[in-house]
């Protein structure tokens, strides 16, 4: 091969080269478990010589009959809405604060609060997971309060086993939230402010008609990844709860798509359930993008 | 020479081919000739602390490797190897498995399970006779043509239940709780007991830890009556009489006017439950017995141990919970060895004397064991040096047959949303209505595990 045409052959095939790397780890690691899983949810799979396919057998089962999924579900349903309901503006609360001029040791505090979220579900589940018990931290802590002995069945009462999974939760993921509304807040344009200053705007119309708008799309894209987040909640509540807890209460969709799967043996089943979940982000997914359609013809 | 992308971009590379290299050209450490999978790290510091792989090794000349790894690693692991049917992930030759783990394992039809069938090896070998029979059933399945129990494990343990109790405690009451033959008169006696206590302040303290977070407890009173949820037949049981008693039973130990139930503190903290008096008395199987004594020492000699009440005559004064077995996997290339092995590690005297000499308390499955002198000494433990071996190699006759199918681990997170919602409906309620709404649920939930077996059949 001549040099000139050296240099043409890398010119070609460096593109492709240079994608390859990410091309055979996605096709190897998702592209082919996920069409196999898609395969698998209209089979019933038991050990390796039997797979009987079902069309769309395993879906029906799930939605008519399976009172567990329903059960996770809901669960998972409520923890997401309460999750966001909270975390958002318990986020942008911090990131309100940090941002203000008078605070002092700013990256102290955003590393204090960030921290928490690199530790990791499976972290925090164990730490919580003492926190909760009965003579754990929270309890002496209340106990302590009150001035007598409160022992308040966090992880084994049924009523109280989303509150605690929900606490764990924003311990985890409120630092995280703030970072990204931080960010957002310094992009918004100061002059914005005193406009809205001199034409007499207080602090909550300044807010209401500034800081929101600027910080919109950080924030419909912080409540997608929190519902994703939360549907796709497991480690926590499995780490925290040693299982689906008292009642079925902390069952989430992807802990019995894992109790399916490795319990039960039916991977078929479980690749359904895995399936559906999907189908629900999608569906917060087309919410979010009509939201934003609306709200930008609203706007124009 | 120049290279376009940088000097950082070649670097990079550089590290890469060479990590690369020392990663391909790093010979693997050999297999050895046997392997086994455990997931306690008891056993595996046992097996390895023991000389009896070493002494395997120079009888046999087969070298033995012990992998130790977590529990839900090692299941996962194992059904992809038995998934994959020997193309893909190695196979161990020998494995431990846990006995809410084995459903999922016996699922396929018994050709295509991935643990060998251990029926001729036992008895070939005359283990079948003295190991308890009653502990092969968990491990073992129906074949549907010949109608013959199918053993694909040895158990290595049998894990009788007995009523561990705050015998200091309950004599400053002025009560024997021993002297409780039936569940009522326990009952009872915890009624008399929180009364003396709560009547000197201590209003919290509760007589025993019966949980509402999750059944073993009420599986625990299920088995001593001898009822499996669901049987060897796949036959279900939710709805039978004695299930609906026992469920209403037990709510009221823990709600309403009889309640005398206390909810256990989660992972072995229910030791400091017992430690601080705040629960006086917990049904614990031999292992529990086990972490009483390594996490609370300072109950030494306040403690005792007594059979289960019954509810009926008929009804066993013990139960069982827990338990691991060892198989040999299906992919095994020699599993006449393996079952050697198995058989030294598990089942030989050398083995008992190792787990004796090693303090090991658990009572294993051949009961010609039990007539160890280990197991009949006092222990100075318990209140008035009690042997609680020796309790327990008595109830260990008694074990009620626990069955496990791939539908059970199902059907006990059935029960346990039937189990709390009928101790919220006791609380919230009162008594009036307990039996009809809770046959309902019972109902329901015989209905829900009915129709995920039938969906789940794979054989006509």
């Amino acid at each position: 091969m001549t040099r000139q045409g050296w240099w043409k052959f890398q010119a070609r095939a460096a593109p492709y080269l240079f994608v390859s790397p990410f091309l055979i780890i996605f096709t190897v690691f998702l592209l082919y478990p996920l069409s196999r899983s898609f395969y698998l949810s209209f089979h019933r799979t038991v050990g390796p010589g039997h797979q009987m396919f079902i069309g769309l057998g395993n879906y029906r089962f799930l939605l008519r009959h399976d009172l567990l999924f329903g059960l996770a579900v809901l669960n998972t349903a409520i923890y997401t809405v309460a999750f966001l309901l909270l975390q958002i503006p318990i986020s942008l609360g911090l990131a309100l604060l940090l941002s203000g001029r008078g605070v002092r040791l700013k990256s102290v505090f955003r590393f204090s609060f960030f921290s928490s979220y690199l530790v990791g579900q499976v972290f925090v589940g164990v730490i919580f997971f003492q926190f909760f018990s009965p003579g754990g931290l929270v309890n002496q802590t209340i106990s302590a309060l009150l001035g007598r002995r409160i022992v308040i069945g966090w992880l084994s009462n049924p009523a109280m086993v989303l509150p605690s999974v929900l606490i764990a939760g924003l311990w985890l993921a409120t630092g995280y939230g703030m970072v990204y509304f931080q960010a957002a807040l310094q992009a918004v344009d100061p002059e914005l402010y005193e406009a809205a200053h001199v034409d007499g705007a207080g602090r909550c119309r300044r807010f209401l008609h500034v800081t929101l708008p600027g910080i919109r799309h950080v924030l419909v894209y912080m409540i997608l990844i929190g519902a994703i987040g939360g549907f796709q909640l497991f480690e926590l509540p499995f780490v925290l709860l040693q299982g689906a807890g008292p009642g079925g209460r902390g069952i989430t969709i992807v802990m019995y798509l894992f109790i399916m799967g490795f319990n039960a043996g039916d991977l078929g089943y479980a690749s359904a359930i895995g399936w559906l979940l999907v189908a629900m982000l999608l569906i917060i997914f087309a919410a979010r993008l009509r939201f934003f359609r609306t709200h930008q013809e609203m706007t124009a | 020479m120049r290279f376009t992308l940088g000097r950082p971009v070649f670097a990079l590379l550089l590290v890469a081919l060479a990590s690369g290299s020392a990663v391909l050209v790093r010979p693997a450490e050999p297999r050895a000739n046997l392997v086994v999978w455990t997931f306690s790290q008891a056993q595996a510091d046992f097996f390895r602390n023991s000389s009896l792989p070493r002494q395997f090794e120079n009888r046999t000349g087969f070298s033995v490797g012990i992998s130790l790894m977590g529990q839900s690693g090692e299941n996962i692991r194992l059904a992809s190897a038995f998934m994959s049917d020997g193309r893909g992930a190695a196979a161990p030759d020998l494995c431990e498995i846990e006995i809410d783990a084995i459903g999922q394992f016996l699922r396929p039809p018994i050709r295509d399970i991935g643990l060998l069938p251990l029926n001729d090896f036992l008895a070939r070998s005359g283990w079948e006779s003295r190991i308890v029979a009653s502990r092969l059933a968990p491990w073992s399945k129906t074949d549907p043509a010949t109608g013959r129990q199918i053993i694909c494990g040895i158990p290595e343990d049998v894990h009788p239940v007995a009523i561990a109790y705050r015998k200091d405690l309950f004599e400053q009451a002025g009560i024997d709780l021993a002297q409780a033959k039936s569940w009522n008169e326990f009952q009872s006696l915890c009624q008399r007991f929180e009364s003396f206590w709560a009547s000197r302040g201590f209003h919290d303290r509760r007589a025993i830890a019966l949980s509402t977070s999750n059944p073993d407890e009420l599986l625990e009173m299920l088995l001593q009556r001898h009822i499996n949820l669901i049987d060897s037949d796949e036959q279900l049981h939710f709805t039978d009489a004695k299930v609906l008693g026992t469920l209403t039973f037990y709510a009221r130990m823990i709600a309403g006017s009889g309640a005398v139930a206390g909810e256990p503190s989660p992972g072995v903290q229910w030791t400091e439950d017992l430690e601080h008096g705040n629960i006086c008395a917990i049904c614990a199987p031999d292992w529990k017995v086990d972490d009483l004594r390594r996490f609370s020492p300072d109950l030494a000699g306040k403690i005792a141990l007594m059979p289960m009440p019954r509810f009926e005559p008929d009804d066993s004064a013990t139960s069982t919970l827990g338990g691991t077995m060892i198989g040999i996997c299906r992919s095994c290339p020699d599993p006449e060895r393996a079952w050697e092995l198995l058989e030294y590690l598990v089942l030989s005297p050398q083995s008992h004397e190792s787990a004796i000499a090693a303090g090991d308390d658990v009572l294993p499955a051949v009961s010609q064991y039990w007539s160890d002198p280990a197991y009949h000494r006092p222990d100075a433990f318990f209140a008035g040096g009690q042997s609680a071996d020796d309790l327990f190699v008595t109830l260990a006759a008694q074990i009620p047959q626990r069955v496990v199918t791939p539908f059970t681990y199902q059907a006990e997170l059935a029960l346990g949303v039937v189990l709390h919602r009928s101790v919220t409906f006791l609380r919230q309620q009162g008594p009036e209505g307990l039996d009809d709404a809770c046959a309902g649920w019972l109902a329901d939930a015989q209905n829900d595990i009915g129709r995920r077996i039938e969906f789940g059949k794979i054989e006509p």
